[in-house]
């Protein structure tokens, strides 16, 4: 079996490491540095700002923890260093992974032929299966004005030209929102405008919770607003937003976008037949497109745009390939959200369950009863589990608050395994975490919490 | 020395049992041969009885569980028994149970023997009065289910058999959706246009009972059955002629009266004794033609909801007398509850008569592991020629549902034409 991945980032080299440990000749197509957007000017990256805000935090805040306080300052330049370093070892690791599976690198962009074969320049490769995973791309904003200098993508920032004194963020994914907390960590006045929704599959209560967090360090989240246009003034860009029922100016240095949509364009899509619907490849639940020899993973299929979606899928798509009897379900995807504090979901928000006819019940515990929480000062956040009234299937986890991410992965494998209240109550989290408040909001959901005051009547 | 309680085994044919109801609670002391669980297979339900004198340590099987032959029930000790004893009689069985899913394939037989613990043999054989052939117990083969808790849950709820639940998870795990999708042709009504259309009727959910569970392995066992189903119209004037002039006098001295199903016994018999081929059994490699004339007749289930299959042993051997005396015997039983378990099984050949049901038309299925069943119609006056002249007649219809594999159409033509000069000469069934 020979198996092309169109496509080095974390969906494809996910794709062809499977597909070699099957027994596949797999070769990985790709114009670019080895992972993907992700590696290079996203997750990873962002990961080691984020890391750097939450270090200033927490030095910023030692007089709390009984230390002599120091004011922590930017060195832009050491950071970029840190920044080149990590993605530098992970993307040398990446290659050394392909290579030790013997797959192969080609450099160059892959194109579709029509009879399921990959172009790369001149050369024709043929294959058994092809697994296309070009992710996705920036999409630049369609307001009108003459000030399109200073319109930037996250990687300007992510590459280390410095923080603006001020920006505005374009954008509510979890990205957009990370970016703006790592600005006003640092000095920024930050205006955030979601203008496709803020923190979609977050709960409304993390996410209101959270907005009110971020307004204290200096981020401003303007809800239901649009950019109308934008104008250059002096040396800076005057963007006029239009809220539900006024007109806002804000004079920035920057303009950010963060928009995303999948990479649609050269990869001889309808010259193969492959059928592109709503801006995403069509495929079905093995992640086959309508080529019987082709597949399709990650940002090209469609929101949500998370690397942890693109390699599940990729894995997948690969025992597809090899002739396995595989489905992809996206039922426990989790969002995660790198702020202060962290946020992250999986499954159902409680908008999303009551709007699909589910009786509901709620389990919710603040983390300010939390051991870990209180020893570590991170008092801030709460669990909420979201449950079907009847059998207490989960339907939902929403958590805020240190070490969220870590956390969601138990709530999403509770949710993959079918998993109750039940069987989440018994478990025996220790202690001190904050799984444990995890725990406890599963007997809130049954019987009542143990580690919750009694409720009066 | 504590004792476990395990399931009996009542007949070669039980495999399983529904646990009914405890008629001791924990705790509480027994004596040796005392009821002590209440227990149920399709076929009968009777009373476990307590292996020795003591105390009843634990229940460790629950009302509605389903269990294979020798499985656990309870463990039975002295008032001062020690716990570790109690839990090695219960780990003992965790044993047996895994014993259960590697079992010794014997040849084309699909069932598999399974070693006896030691504590067990003793158990079974105190377990119940009705004659446990205690050494080679015969079991299905039963693999553990494996489902997410959610779809445990609803299975439990909606009553479906995890068994019988087709699955789509990881590993063979069976899946909330997969319990959904199970029996799922019941299409919901559309959501469209609901306002004007009359509002769905609610349906009624019923768990599966055991005769239940019974009668669909049962039926799923003929689905590859390459099937046929011959029929022939016969008169049934001198028959029913017969039976009125002999009522009185057969009343008289057998004490029961003569009814059309003693006849039909005994006309299948003298007719399966004139072509034997019908009453035949595919077993692997060979045909096995029974000498026995062992003939089972579908009766509705005392307790309804179901059909049962009383068998009559050797109906070659007896004469009308013994069949009334034998049936009454078994319908007795039947009624009471008192059936053993060979009551209803060991059959060669059944009947089936729906005349009392009004039916005319029907293809009666195969008990397996039997090749050939008698269906008999409701019996209709109609008009018939006879020697030129239509005159008013007595006619039923008999069908002959067959295993294709086992015979083809030129016995059984042999069959009903037997059938047929039987009931032309009904006086033949008297000799």
């Amino acid at each position: 079996m020979r198996i092309i991945i169109v496509g080095g980032g974390p969906g494809g080299v996910a794709a062809a490491v499977r597909a070699a440990q099957l027994g596949a000749q797999a070769a990985v197509v790709e114009s670019g540095n080895l992972g993907g957007v992700c590696m290079n000017e996203g997750c990873v990256p962002l990961r080691v700002l984020g890391s750097a805000a939450e270090a200033a935090a927490v030095v910023g805040s030692a007089d709390r923890h009984g230390l002599v306080s120091v004011s922590p300052k930017l060195d832009w330049e050491r950071l970029e260093v840190r920044v080149r370093d990590t993605v530098n070892t992970m993307r040398m690791g990446t290659e050394a992974l392909l290579r030790s599976y013997n797959v192969s690198v080609i450099r160059g962009k892959g194109c579709l032929t029509a009879s399921g074969a990959v172009r790369v320049g001149k050369e024709i490769l043929s294959a058994d299966a092809v697994i296309l995973a070009a992710g996705s791309d920036w999409v630049r904003p369609g307001f009108t004005g003459d000030g399109f200098e200073g319109i930037i993508t996250p990687e300007e920032i992510i590459s280390g030209s410095r923080v603006p004194n001020r920006i505005l963020v374009l954008g509510g994914r979890p990205w957009a929102v990370e970016l703006a907390a790592f600005c006003a960590r640092f000095g920024a006045a930050v205006t955030v405008v979601p203008d496709k929704g803020f923190l979609p599959g977050i709960d409304r209560q993390v996410s209101s919770r959270l907005r009110a967090a971020l307004k204290e360090s200096g981020v401003e989240v303007l809800h239901r607003a649009a950019v109308e246009s934008v104008h250059r003034q002096g040396g800076r860009l005057v963007a006029v937003l239009k809220t539900k029922d006024e007109t806002l100016r804000r004079e920035v240095d920057r303009i950010m976008y963060t928009d995303r949509a999948p990479r649609l364009v050269g990869l001889g899509l309808k010259e193969a037949g492959v059928v592109v619907d709503s801006g995403a490849v069509k495929v079905d639940a093995s992640l086959r497109t309508t080529h019987p020899k082709v597949l399709a993973i990650g940002d090209l299929t469609g929101e949500p745009f998370f690397s942890h979606k693109a390699s599940a899928q990729g894995i997948v798509a690969a025992e597809v390939a090899m002739g396995r009897k595989r489905t992809f379900s996206d039922r426990a995807i989790p969002t995660v959200v790198y702020t202060l504090p962290e946020a992250a979901a999986v499954g159902l928000t409680e908008k999303e369950a009551k709007a699909r006819g589910h009786d509901i019940v709620i389990g919710e515990m603040p983390l300010e009863v939390n051991a870990r929480a209180m020893a570590e000062l991170s008092g801030k956040g709460f669990v909420k589990l979201i449950c079907e009234a009847r059998h207490k299937a989960i339907l939902g986890v929403h958590l805020l608050g240190s070490q969220s991410a870590e956390l969601i992965h138990t709530a999403a494998l509770a949710i993959q395994l079918e998993a109750t209240a039940e069987e989440l109550a018994d478990l025996a989290a220790p202690h001190p975490t904050y799984g444990e408040s995890l725990v406890d909001a599963a007997r809130a959901v049954l019987d009542g919490p143990i580690y919750m005051l009694r409720k009066k009547g | 020395m504590a004792t476990g309680v395990y399931v009996p085994i009542w007949g070669l044919q039980m495999t399983e049992a529904t646990v009914t109801k405890w008629l001791v609670e924990e705790g509480r002391p027994v004596s040796q041969g005392q009821g002590i669980v209440v227990i149920e297979t399709y076929k009968i339900s009777g009373e476990v009885e307590s292996p020795v004198d003591g105390i009843l340590h634990r229940q460790t099987a629950q009302p509605t569980q389903v269990l294979p032959v020798g499985s656990l029930l309870g463990v039975v000790g002295s008032a001062e028994e020690d716990e570790a004893e109690i839990e090695r009689v219960i780990k003992e069985e965790a044993m047996v149970t895994d014993l259960q899913v590697t079992p010794h394939r014997q040849a084309g037989e699909g069932v598999a023997t399974v070693p006896q613990p030691p504590a067990q043999s003793a158990a079974v054989a105190a377990g119940m009065s009705v004659s446990p052939p205690a050494a080679a117990s015969v079991l299905p083969v039963e693999k553990a289910v494996r489902a997410t808790p959610l779809a445990r849950k609803l299975a439990r709820e909606k009553g479906v058999d995890l068994r019988a639940v087709k699955a789509t998870g990881r590993g063979g795990r069976i899946k909330a959706q997969d319990v959904e999708a199970h029996g799922s042709d019941q299409a919901t009504p559309s959501q469209v246009g609901a306002a004007s259309r009359p509002a769905a009727a609610k349906d009624e959910v019923a768990p599966l009972t055991t005769l239940r569970r019974a009668i669909i392995a049962k039926t799923m066992q003929t689905v590859n059955i390459p099937y046929g189903a011959l029929s022939r119209t016969v008169r049934m004037d001198r028959l029913l002629d017969l039976r009125s002039s002999l009522a009185e006098a057969f009343e008289r001295r057998h004490g029961n009266r003569l009814t059309f199903t003693h006849l039909l016994f005994k006309a299948t018999a003298l007719a399966l004794e004139e072509v034997p081929t019908l009453n035949a059994r595919l077993a692997g490699e060979q045909i096995v033609i029974h000498g026995s004339k062992n003939i089972g007749m579908v009766v509705t289930a005392p307790a309804g909801g179901g059909i049962m299959i009383p068998v009559i042993r050797n109906v070659q051997a007896m004469d009308l007398g013994d069949i009334a005396r034998e049936w009454a015997a078994l319908l007795k039983r039947l009624r009471s509850g008192t059936q053993t378990l060979d009551d209803l099984s060991g059959g060669t050949f059944t009947i089936s008569n729906v005349g009392p049901l009004g039916i005319d038309v029907f293809t009666p299925l195969i008990h397996p592991p039997e090749s050939a069943i008698l269906g008999v119609s409701r019996i209709v006056e109609t008009p018939v020629v006879t020697n030129g002249r239509i005159v008013v007649g007595k006619t039923a219809s008999l069908i002959v549902g067959a295993d294709h594999r086992v015979f083809d159409a030129d016995p059984i033509g042999a069959f009903l034409g037997t059938l047929d000069r039987l009931f032309q000469n009904p006086e033949e069934l008297l000799i």
